[in-house]
């Protein structure tokens, strides 16, 4: 990689086209995490607009605003009575209408109270001990009160009006949560935060493993030792056993998750920069760095560093990848990130629950992305690995 | 030899040492569990005898050196929440966690062994290519999703597995497992697929390119030029080469399996030791908590050390590199 120039770079990963795709889904991944809050249709972490009638809404569901009830009490003299938009018409002996006045509202439901004596609504449900009665989706909004014998002259009654639940032209693209979060703005959201910590994770990582790299290689001797028995240590047991160590200790939380992957990821670097750096070490132009006398912080940060950068490149790739799975996993066991600001793991947990009731959409889509995600950078750290290596290059 | 062994063996005391020190430390940091065990109406008296009898009034080294004395005895404390010994939840659990992990740990080398053998062999084939995007997603996938997934399949919408917890068990040989009915197995068959798949997709990797490499090497060409028949190559010189790096991947897989299984009990339901751990640590049951993080170094390093032995008398070469660091 150190013999090309930047154009002749591009130009050899160019060459494998499966390389691009996965290069153009992890730009495009990271675009969306960068911008979630222009690209998300709702803020899933505002706690306000969360309704319970939204919740485990199936895919392509638009959302129904809740109904709202309305009480009216009525007095009806001479057949004449009105109340808040609502009016009574009579419509023959012993009949009485009761609807609103604007015809295009849509009423869910009608119930009338304390009717007097012998006086029934038509086509109604009544109530088994009670006076009242229900009418399920009255046409036009409208019930008729009839009564055998003619109607009082004036009398009194309550009605209590449902509208139905009017769309409100949001709809649920993937479906939603338990808590009637909208899945796709909680999925970019959640790439947000994936993104973030595997970043940040494998960045910092980067960086503490490559200078214990760099003390190792340069001083040799004991403080060699200490530092590659311990990286040593650290990569003899399972990256989930570290990180479940590490969080049993410290508790849940983001910057915890973040230290948790750190403290399993700094080994890979630390082994990896100390190799190629030892490789380095032997090479002339340290020779003539240190004829001049150059400071040894200047030789190893200014000469060495910079050339033992391309394996590091692969791997920080790799390991973002695997930080970010490691995060999943961690947070799916419940000792991740809060609910209130899921992660990609988070959600796919939150579904765990629902896929036995067969509301599959809440687990399936962000564990979908999220594989998407992971194999995309895989194959661009594996694309790069090649590239780096000489015996595939000649 | 003898020396080499005696080194490996310190190495991974010392080893499991540090790692309990490091848990028990950091498990003394979360907190003092006088506060959680200890109801708030005690007096002050009770309160100090308790603590006492818990040995919490001992410095912190006391305390971990008096933990070693009794877990090499085989005593790892009394559970907070079970108020039962840790060791007897230990084994009782073990089995399941146990059988799961072998289970699991067979299906990926028989299924991954001729997989990446064949892809090795025939990289251009059509088959080949689909054992690569196979084991390509395998490594990919989180396996808490993969599980779940697999549960909605084979589960729910085709429901051929049963799902969640163990099955029946049975007893032969003195040995109490599930495998002995087919009940059993028909709910291990999935969480053991489930464990298995990310070792799998790694092992059939491995394998491919440790064949791609063999079979481009010199000993191999003469083989052929030799005229020796093209099965016979493939068998006794391709074959044997290329699974020299395998038994290693082996033995570390088949402690991650054990440490992966934490994922595979928690989706399946599993009545084992990982789904325990976890329990564990969402209620800060300290003792189990440190009996099962321990136990689990201890079995990892166990497998490692007699991985590292095997590997010895499997490959000469390593042998001979032994003998002439020590000379």
């Amino acid at each position: 990689m150190s013999n090309r120039t930047p154009k002749e770079f591009l130009k050899q990963f160019g060459e494998n086209r499966i390389a691009i795709v996965c290069l153009a889904i992890t730009v495009g991944f990271i675009i969306c995490a960068i911008f979630a809050p222009l690209i998300a249709p709702s803020n899933p972490y505002d706690l306000e607009r969360l309704q319970l009638t939204d919740s485990l809404l199936p895919v392509g569901s638009k959302q129904i605003a809740p109904s709202q009830e309305l009480r009216l009490d009525v007095n009806v003299i001479e057949g004449v009575g009105d109340a808040d938009g609502f009016v009574t018409t009579p419509c023959g002996d012993g009949c009485l209408e009761f609807g609103p006045t604007d015809v295009n509202v849509d009423i869910g439901s009608m119930e009338i109270r304390d009717l007097p004596d012998g006086v029934t609504v038509d086509g109604a449900k009544k109530h088994p001990i009670r006076n009242w009665w229900t009418v399920i989706a009255p046409e036009n909004g409208t019930v008729s009160i009839v009564s055998d014998t003619p109607l009082p002259r004036s009398f009194a009654f309550k009605a209590i009006t449902e509208t139905t639940g009017l769309e409100t032209g949001f709809t649920f693209y993937l479906g939603s949560d338990g808590f009637g979060r909208d899945m796709l703005s909680a999925i970019i959201y959640g790439i947000r935060i994936s993104i973030l910590v595997g970043i940040a994770a494998a960045g910092t990582a980067m960086v503490i493993g490559t200078l214990l790299g760099l003390i190792a290689a340069w001083f040799g001797g004991a403080v060699d030792s200490i530092i590659m028995r311990s990286v040593d240590f650290m990569l003899g047991f399972p990256s989930l056993l570290v990180g479940l160590v590490v969080l049993a200790v410290l508790g849940s939380g983001i910057d915890k998750i973040i230290f948790a992957v750190i403290a399993v990821q700094w080994a890979y670097y630390a082994r990896t920069t100390r190799s190629v750096a030892l490789v380095e070490l032997n090479k002339e132009y340290v020779e003539a760095a240190r004829c001049q006398r150059f400071s040894s912080t200047r030789i190893m940060l200014r000469h060495v560093l910079p050339n033992c950068l391309p394996p590091l490149i692969v791997l920080l790739t790799l390991n973002v990848a695997s930080a970010i799975s490691l995060e999943a996993s961690l947070s799916f066991l419940g000792m991740g990130l809060p609910l209130t600001e899921p992660s990609l793991g988070m959600l796919i947990a939150n579904g765990y629950e629902f896929i036995f009731s067969s509301k599959y959409w809440v687990s399936l889509y962000p564990g979908l992305v999220l594989l998407i995600m992971i194999i995309a950078m895989n194959l661009l750290g594996d694309r790069l690995r090649d590239m780096n290596n000489p015996r595939l290059n000649n | 030899m003898l020396s080499f062994l005696i080194k490996r063996i310190v190495q991974s005391i010392f080893v499991v040492l540090l790692l309990s020190m490091v848990v028990f430390v950091g498990v003394w940091l979360i907190g003092n569990p006088a506060d959680v065990l200890i109801s708030s109406e005690a007096t002050e008296a009770d309160r100090l005898a308790a603590i006492k009898a818990l040995g919490l009034d001992q410095p912190l080294w006391k305390q971990y050196l008096l933990f070693l004395q009794n877990a090499v005895q085989g005593d790892w404390g009394t559970s907070f929440v079970y108020k039962e010994p840790v060791t007897d939840i230990l084994l009782q659990r073990m089995p399941a966690s146990i059988e799961l992990a072998m289970v699991a740990f067979f299906m990926a080398i028989f299924i991954s062994i001729p997989a990446g053998l064949y892809a090795g062999l025939r990289p251009e084939a059509k088959l080949s290519r689909g054992i690569m995007a196979f084991s390509l997603v395998g490594v990919s996938i989180p396996s808490f999703w993969q599980g779940m997934l697999l549960i909605i399949t084979f589960g729910l919408l085709i429901p051929i597995f049963a799902v969640g917890d163990r099955g029946e068990v049975a007893t032969q040989f003195g040995i109490t497992t599930s495998l002995w009915t087919l009940d059993g197995w028909n709910h291990i068959v999935m969480p053991a697929f489930s464990l298995a798949l990310l070792k799998m997709s790694l092992l059939i990797r491995v394998i491919r390119a440790s064949t791609v490499e063999v079979s481009n090497l010199d000993f191999v060409k003469f083989a052929y030029a030799k005229g020796t028949r093209s099965r016979k190559v493939v068998t006794r010189h391709i074959f044997r080469n290329a699974l020299i790096p395998v038994v290693t991947i082996i033995g570390i897989e088949l402690g991650n399996l054990l440490a992966y299984g934490v994922i595979t009990e928690t989706v399946f339901s599993w009545p084992g030791l990982g789904k325990l751990l976890i329990n564990s640590i969402k209620v800060l049951d300290r003792p189990m908590i440190v009996a099962q993080l321990v136990y689990t170094a201890l079995l990892f390093v166990a497998i490692n050390f007699i991985v590292d032995v095997l590997y010895t008398f499997i490959d000469p070469r390593v042998k001979a590199a032994i003998g002439k660091r020590q000379s």
